[in-house]
């Protein structure tokens, strides 16, 4: 009786482990984010980009096989980083966070007005939350605040032509056509990179 | 044994030995193979100076990573770094392997193509699982097709490769000796008095001589891969 106690015992042990081992949750989430960018045509484009966090010691992986950057991208990606973890209180020296363009295409993707964009997708990726796709942000990061871009005329026709429904912009930013644009999109005015971020973190 | 202990028993080992080998096969899968190399390059006041580049191999689908936090590359230090992968893949058949770039660089941003052959010569080591030989050094840009271009400010660089303690530099074609501009002066008279004539002459320089480092030129990755693994 003891015996088969014990052998019961260690089985129901094992298939703990077992079934422990295959459900515990994978070491990695990921986030997609949209940004929008200017062609060398002048035309918009919106973009996206997947954010994939991973145990590791802080490293910021930069995808690239396919699309290139110039380095005002890269430094505005590393301060996002940065602004990322001030915002969450978190601390991101032990994940390493992977970037990378998903598009067919490879794109030479410069400048630094994807800050805000950049932020959102990290902390949702860190947060293991989904972003609002019917949304899109195109600021450069300032701080605490979101600072103007240019381009962003051609940024909102192409997030309307995308399907997009609020375009969140600079509170000090100038759009040339925003009462053309107002009809077909929401342009949402926001002072504060918290404030840009959770509005692309709620549904 | 009851019938029903052994079937128990048989179960119990089957989960045990299955839980063992799904966690060995995922450790072996982050196996990875890194490579340290020495890049040489040029300050801003065109000093010669080291940078660190850690090159880490890994199974994955053939993706290229920097680290974005490092010293930050330009977009034609990138398309470099793009040619140079993609020369050293031209000789690699083994499994897709993702690459990593880590630059330990004594400037904030990396710019131009001169790092290229050591970028190209440091995949194929990482992709091989193969380490750097001591004491050999390269300087070279690289084209897609795998030969090595030329770069500019060699003697500096040899310069700082010797102080370091290398003994091999590796140059592209035609570069172990340098044109080095000088003046050579005449004493003259004129009525008797003296004067000196001069003319800017501009020579060959060797750079083995200049610097008491070895130089051997390579044309393309395949000779400076063939210096540089051990």
């Amino acid at each position: 009786m003891k015996k088969r106690f014990i052998l019961f015992a260690v089985l129901a042990c094992s298939l703990f482990f077992f079934v422990g081992y295959l459900s515990a949750p994978s070491p990695y989430s990921s986030a997609l984010v949209d940004a929008v960018a200017v062609k060398h045509d002048g035309g918009g484009v919106v973009t996206t980009i997947r954010f994939i966090v991973k145990p590791g010691t802080g490293k910021l992986l930069l995808d690239v096989s396919e699309s290139l950057y110039d380095a005002d991208t890269e430094l505005s990606l590393a301060r996002a980083r940065d602004a990322a973890e001030e915002l969450m209180g978190v601390s991101l020296d032990n994940r390493d966070i992977y970037f990378s363009i998903e598009e067919d295409e490879p794109l030479i993707v410069s400048g630094a007005s994807g800050g805000a964009a950049f932020v959102a997708g990290i902390t949702a990726a860190v947060l293991g939350a989904e972003l609002n796709q019917a949304g899109i942000v195109s600021a450069q990061v300032n701080g605490s605040l979101i600072a103007p871009v240019g381009g962003i005329d051609e940024k909102i026709v192409a997030a309307i032509q995308e399907g997009k429904e609020f375009f969140i912009i600079a509170e000090n930013q100038t759009v040339k056509y925003e009462g053309a644009h107002s009809q077909s999109i929401l342009i949402v005015r926001v002072r504060s990179l918290d404030e840009a971020v959770r509005l692309l973190l709620s549904q | 044994m009851k019938p029903a202990q052994k079937k128990a028993l048989a179960l119990f080992a089957v989960l045990a030995s299955l839980t063992i080998v799904l966690s060995f096969a995922d450790s072996s899968k982050a196996e990875p193979s890194i490579v340290h190399l020495s890049v040489p390059a040029v300050d801003s006041y065109g000093r010669g100076a080291l940078a660190g580049l850690t090159i880490k191999a890994q199974p994955g689908n053939g993706s290229v990573f920097i680290d974005a936090k490092g010293p930050l590359l330009d977009e034609n230090a990138l398309a470099s770094l793009n040619r140079a992968v993609g020369a050293a893949l031209a000789h690699y058949a083994g499994e897709p392997m993702d690459l990593y770039y880590f630059i330990d660089a004594p400037v904030a941003a990396v710019e131009g193509g001169s790092a290229g052959a050591a970028f190209s010569v440091g995949a194929l080591l990482a992709l091989n699982g193969l380490q750097a030989r001591e004491g050999v050094i390269i300087t070279g840009t690289v084209e897609s097709n795998g030969s090595i271009g030329s770069v500019g400010s060699i003697l500096p660089k040899a310069i700082a490769a010797k102080a370091a303690g290398y003994d091999l530099l590796l140059v592209p074609a035609g570069e172990s000796v340098v044109e080095s501009s000088a003046l050579d002066c005449v004493e003259k008279k004129f009525e008797g008095a003296p004067y000196r004539e001069c003319v800017t002459v501009t020579k060959l320089v060797s750079i083995a001589n200049e610097t008491g480092i070895i130089v051997m030129e390579v044309s393309t990755i395949d000779e400076a891969f063939e210096l540089m693994w051990q």
